[in-house]
């Protein structure tokens, strides 16, 4: 996925920037909580910034925002998804995380939907 | 508040077990119970924070002339999840056999969401789901393509907004619809009414094994299960550790025909030894994969326009909330202003109830003596019930006000920031934040607060956080303060109330460092906290939960203390010919035989220990037997109170109200979440040896460096 170089663990990721998960470096009951919360490898997830004294740190993965301890997210190793010119625009990108998903879905005729929309209305 | 704890059901009409079952599922802090309560008119406890509801609730639906049982069940991000709410939520769609389930899906947490509605239709239960929250998606200006949604999934989709009842009818239509459809068939036909092809695409290497695993289950049932046997192949490649019951007669059918539970065991295991060498990872992880990307690509196939989350007006609010220099300070000032509100806000209430049923009280007296009922008769109404149920009823709009305001703080969304704030906190006795939220909800009633312990993923957290919640000083024993530091510190008299809380916060979290040093530590302990979006907290709902709450209050002063005070009353004029409330009586001798205990502690009257001994059956009854046992001599309570403790007795007093054992109805919790009577006798032990060290240490501290 990425350079050995430019991997770290999720809780020294610089905040607002956006990272891939490469790995979940733990087992059992962790592992399987991390996971089924949505962050598996591949995942985009962007730290948002640490608790008022360091820890938990809030992170947004998959359009949500989850608090997550220092000790959980160090066993999930990230890579940067963007340069780092780009980074500083990470509001815009972690709302946006699915444009930058490697797999490209079928994000055509998002604006034929939006035009539907208009006698869909409410409901 | 025993009722909210012993009562599972809605209180609406009995259990029919022939009705259609319709449960409701899905993310926690969804909008189920809003939905439940949308659809059967019951006004369960909805709140903005996930783990709410923490065990299931049933409700009937009536429309049209038709029936159906409706069931509500605890908020579960998936169904492999350990915590026990998220257990129960599996174990009745797995076990229970719904006719039909609803899958409430948060719209604006799509993706996330549609992991478990996958879950769901790969179990191919009858599945429709209304998309809630539809208004918060619109106004995110999210646009989702419900036809779309409905078409990729296979299954009907009906927008909601739980909170308004916007969709519920059509909801509920077709709901009965499908229900009723299927109601009445045999298991495995039931399961066949949806079904279509399989949901999700593992890959080669997977659905090989699938198929392969399948293929023994269908042999092992002898009947063409459809998709069932797909479902229970990829539980039984996922070491899922939820082996439904079903799954145990699977196993025990295949041994049945020849193949041996060992048999079927050791192929799943091979299967999953196979993935492993030809991929390189787990099968559960590649399962898991393969669902959120799933559920990744049709969150974006149906999702016209991004919302961006940091323009939402939470992300601000969080900017100031969770601010480093701001956040502990609004921490601790929201704790007072809790307080602060309690006391100060209540007190001119308070004072004018006091004269109320003092008034009630000689005007009954009149009116009785009057019509020429027997005195004995008078005593009894007006001493006994009057004066024994008045004195706890006073305390109500204090009460009523502390409900209001944890009312507010779960509407609003603060308790997920409490729990995040409080984490590195509770982290120093061993704990972590989300055992911080069943802590305030112990303000409201120790056994809510232990029932909140349920969403807690480690047994050995939720065991230390149900044995230190009753240190936590629930509204019962709020009376008990006013009363006292009303009496003895005019004008310190919310800082003495405030530093008993305090100390019952500081007590319960040394007994957590304390408990936590002698139970193991495991492994499955995490804080992974989903953060709620602020909500303005709605008047009505937040009315109707704090009257919901209050009124268990209002039933308990008409029903146990009621009976209790009566009791009192009776204990205390027997035998015949003992002056009312007298040491000679009966209760005044039990009292007196224990009443040396206290003595050290600077409260050995035989009233002081006969109100703590009534207190046990609830801690409002100490003001209720203090109320009829001082009844007796004209002058008000507080002056009797005056008369008969010091301010250091009295605080040493309310210290051990504080402390000493927990109510009954706690203690029945305690037992039943702990599913142990030793750890039952801890807690109860503890707390009572506790309180006694503490009360004596205040008296005899306090009279050596003077202050008694
Ligand atoms: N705006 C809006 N808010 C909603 C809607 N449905 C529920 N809510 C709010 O969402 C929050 C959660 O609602 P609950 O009904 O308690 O959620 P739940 O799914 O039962 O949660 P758990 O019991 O914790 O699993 C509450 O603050 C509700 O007022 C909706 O359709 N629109
Ligand atoms: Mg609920």
């Amino acid at each position: 996925m990425s350079d050995a170089r430019h991997l770290f663990s999720l809780d020294t990721a610089p905040p607002q920037t956006q990272n891939t998960i490469v790995s979940i470096n733990c087992q059992g009951p962790v592992r399987r909580r991390l996971m089924d919360m949505g962050l598996t490898p591949g995942t985009q997830v962007a730290v948002e910034g640490a608790a008022p004294l360091g820890d938990p740190i809030i992170v947004w993965a998959r359009g949500c925002r989850l608090a997550l301890r220092c000790g959980e997210a160090a066993q999930i190793t990230v890579a940067p998804t963007m340069d780092i010119t780009e980074s500083s625009k990470w509001l815009e990108s972690c709302s946006s995380g699915r444009k930058h998903r490697h797999r490209q879905g079928q994000r055509g005729g998002g604006r034929r939907r939006r035009r539907q929309r208009g006698n869909r209305g409410s409901m | 508040m025993p009722n909210a704890a012993a009562n599972t059901t809605a209180d609406t009409t009995p259990v029919v077990a022939t009705l259609p079952v319709i449960a409701i599922a899905g993310n926690p802090n969804s909008g189920k119970t809003a939905l439940f309560n949308a659809i059967t008119g019951a006004r369960q406890h909805v709140g903005n924070w996930p783990g709410v509801t923490v065990e299931r609730k049933e409700g009937l639906i009536k429309r049209d002339g038709n029936e159906a049982l409706l069931v509500d069940l605890p908020g579960t991000y998936a169904f492999g999840s350990r915590a026990l709410d998220e257990t129960i939520a599996r174990d009745f769609i797995v076990n229970e056999n719904p006719d039909v389930v609803i899958n409430v899906v948060d719209s604006t947490h799509l993706e996330r969401n549609l992991y478990l509605t996958l879950q769901l239709l790969e179990m191919d239960v009858p599945v429709i789901i209304a998309l809630n929250m539809y208004d918060e998606a619109n106004s995110l200006n999210l646009q989702i393509d419900v036809e779309k949604l409905s078409e990729l999934l296979e299954v009907e989709v009906i927008p909601t907004v739980a909170v308004d009842g916007k969709g519920v009818d059509k909801l509920v239509c077709s709901a009965m619809r499908i229900a009723h459809a299927n109601q009445g068939r045999k298991e495995q036909l039931k399961t066949r009414i949806a079904k279509r092809t399989p949901i999700i695409d593992y890959g080669k290497t997977i659905e090989a094994e699938i198929a392969l695993l399948g293929k023994h289950l269908v042999d092992a049932y002898e009947s063409n299960q459809g998709l069932y046997w797909r479902w229970q192949a990829i539980k039984l490649l996922e070491a899922d550790i939820a082996i439904p019951k079903k799954f145990e007669s699977v196993i025990d059918i295949s041994a049945a025909r020849g193949k041996t539970a060992h048999d079927l065991k050791a192929e799943v295991a091979e299967a999953r030894a196979r993935i492993r060498q030809v991929s390189g990872a787990e099968a559960i992880d590649l399962i898991t994969e393969a669902r959120y990307s799933h559920a990744a690509r049709i969150a974006e196939a149906v999702i016209g326009q991004d919302s961006d989350p940091a323009k939402s007006s939470s992300y601000a609010i969080d900017r100031i909330v969770l601010n480093p220099w701001l956040a502990y300070p609004i921490f601790f000032g929201v704790i007072w202003v809790m307080f602060k509100i309690t006391f100060t806000l209540s007190e001119p209430i308070a004072e004018w109830f006091v004269t109320l049923f003092d008034m009630f009280g000689s005007i009954v007296r009149g009116i009785l003596m009057g019509i020429g009922v027997p005195l004995l008769l008078v005593d009894f109404l007006v001493d006994g019930i009057i004066s024994g149920v008045g004195a706890v009823l006073e305390f109500a709009p204090p009460i009523f006000l502390l409900f209001l305001v944890i009312s507010i703080l779960e509407d609003i969304g603060y308790m997920a920031r409490a729990a995040l704030l409080s984490d590195r906190l509770m982290r120093a006795v061993g704990l972590h934040g989300k055992a911080f939220i069943p802590m305030i909800l112990g303000f409201g009633c120790n056994v809510t607060g232990i029932l909140a312990t349920r969403s807690l993923d480690s047994p050995r957290d939720r065991l230390i956080s149900i044995l230190i919640n009753p240190l936590i000083s629930c509204a019962g024993r709020l009376p008990v303060y006013v009363l006292f530091a009303t009496a003895f510190f005019k004008e310190k008299r919310s800082l003495v109330v405030f530093s008993l809380y305090a100390m019952g916060v500081l007590l319960a979290a040394l007994a957590a460092k304390i408990l936590s040093l002698f139970i193991e530590p495991d492994a499955s302990s995490t804080f992974v906290l989903e953060l709620p979006p602020y909500r303005m907290p709605r008047i009505s709902a937040v009315l109707t939960h704090t009257w919901e709450r209050g009124k268990e209050f209002l039933h308990k002063a008409g029903t146990v203390i009621l009976l209790a005070v009566a009791i009192v009353w009776i204990l205390a004029n027997m035998p015949p010919g003992t002056g009312p409330g007298s040491p000679e009586s009966f209760i005044g001798r039990i009292g007196t035989a224990i009443a040396p205990v206290f003595k050290p502690a600077g409260f050995g009257t035989w009233e002081a220990a006969v109100a703590l001994m009534f207190g046990v059956v609830a801690k409002e009854l100490i003001i209720g037997t203090l109320g009829v046992l001082y009844s007796a001599s004209d002058a008000s309570l507080t002056l009797a109170i005056q008369g008969a403790w010091t301010p250091l007795s009295a605080y040493a007093f309310m210290m051990m109200v504080l402390v000493y054992v927990p109510c009954v109805a706690t203690i029945a919790s305690i037992r039943r979440e702990t599913g142990s009577w030793q750890w039952t006798t801890l807690a109860v032990a503890y707390t009572l040896v506790l309180g006694w060290i503490l009360a004596v240490l205040v008296y005899q501290i306090g009279m050596l460096i003077g202050l008694g």
